[in-house]
């Protein structure tokens, strides 16, 4: 038998002596309490992750940052139940007045004014109404020029 | 996860236990390889669990070897189980007849005497190599040596085996 041969039975005769002597029942029982210790532990340090961290600290930071402004808004008395009727545009003019420019309405509104009363939004049919008493009154005036440049050329071919 | 650490627990229990010399820090130290691996490691592919534990457990036994060897020499008055003092853990009574239990216990407390009497890192490196069935790479791995220094361990390990375990054994 050569000097490799007899490494190897060596080798081979450890390794069954070390796998045929089992554990005594003790040993046995404290490693699965060990592993069924690590396991449990492992799934609470699941919760634990760093990513989860970061997941949950983002997810806070977006809630303050969209519930912030409107803390701010109610604080100044300025913010509207709802912010998006602030942005909303002033109601389109009716096809026929917005065909001519000298049928532009008499009293501009701007959005500013509308942001700064809010008050204003409210009373959006009434200024309608007022838009069209101008409008009417416009129509009235041209008539009566018109009417007052016939009655001038009239004279005046008279 | 738990089919793995239930393959590999007696194993590394018992190299351990060659490498402390104490039930109770060989059970600590495999307890807490298995919960480093199951917190750090347990979301990565199961192929990479086998090559991670050995390495976690040689760490932790290194470690284990290293506190005990200051433990020593600063309390020098304390007492330490002896390395021979015949085996530490018997086998059950349940798996064999008596006479082949009686020459089984015979040959592990021989053996047990030859591995424990090696230095840790002959120890490992054999352990892992011709027991836990690791080729070279993946023992230096496991060791963080290269593989040199594997090849040199096994060799002063088989040695030394060879010696203590020549005549009569099994």
């Amino acid at each position: 038998m050569t000097g490799n041969d007899e490494h190897l039975k060596l080798i081979t005769d450890i390794r069954r002596v070390l796998d045929d002597t089992p554990l005594d029942a003790d040993c046995r029982a404290a490693l699965q309490r060990a592993r069924g210790h690590a396991l449990q532990a492992g799934r609470r340090r699941a919760w634990h992750v760093p990513w989860l961290q970061v997941a949950l600290g983002a997810s806070l930071l977006a809630v303050l940052a969209i519930s912030l402004p409107h803390r701010e808004q109610h604080a100044l008395g300025t913010g509207a139940a709802n912010p998006v009727a602030v942005e909303q545009p002033m109601p389109a003019m009716p096809p026929a007045i917005a065909t001519k420019p000298e049928d532009t309405p008499v009293r501009p509104v701007s959005t500013k004014q509308v942001d700064a009363k809010p008050a204003a939004i409210a009373s959006v049919p009434a200024m309608d109404a007022d838009l069209l008493e101008n409008l009417e009154f416009y129509e009235d005036a041209e008539f009566y020029q018109w009417l007052s440049e016939q009655d001038a050329e009239g004279a005046s071919d008279a | 996860m738990a089919s793995f650490l239930a393959s590999v627990e007696q194993k590394a229990y018992r190299m351990a236990l060659f490498a402390v010399k104490h039930r109770d820090d060989a059970l600590d130290i495999v307890q807490d390889a298995m919960l480093q691996l199951v917190q750090r490691y347990g979301g990565r592919p199961d192929t990479e669990w086998p090559p991670l534990f050995h390495r976690i457990l040689q760490n932790r036994i290194m470690d284990a070897h290293r506190s005990k060897r200051w433990s020593r020499m600063l309390t020098p008055w304390r007492e330490e189980p002896e390395a021979g003092d015949g085996p530490i853990d018997l086998a059950d009574p349940r798996q064999l007849p008596q006479a082949e239990r009686l020459q089984q216990d015979r040959a592990m407390a021989r053996l047990q005497t030859a591995l424990q009497a090696l230095p840790v890192r002959q120890q490992q490196a054999y352990l892992l190599r011709h027991w836990e069935g690791l080729d070279v790479k993946e023992t230096a791995q496991a060791m963080r040596c290269s593989e040199g220094s594997v090849k040199t361990h096994l060799s002063r390990a088989l040695a030394a085996l060879k010696r203590e375990l020549a005549e009569d054994w099994p």
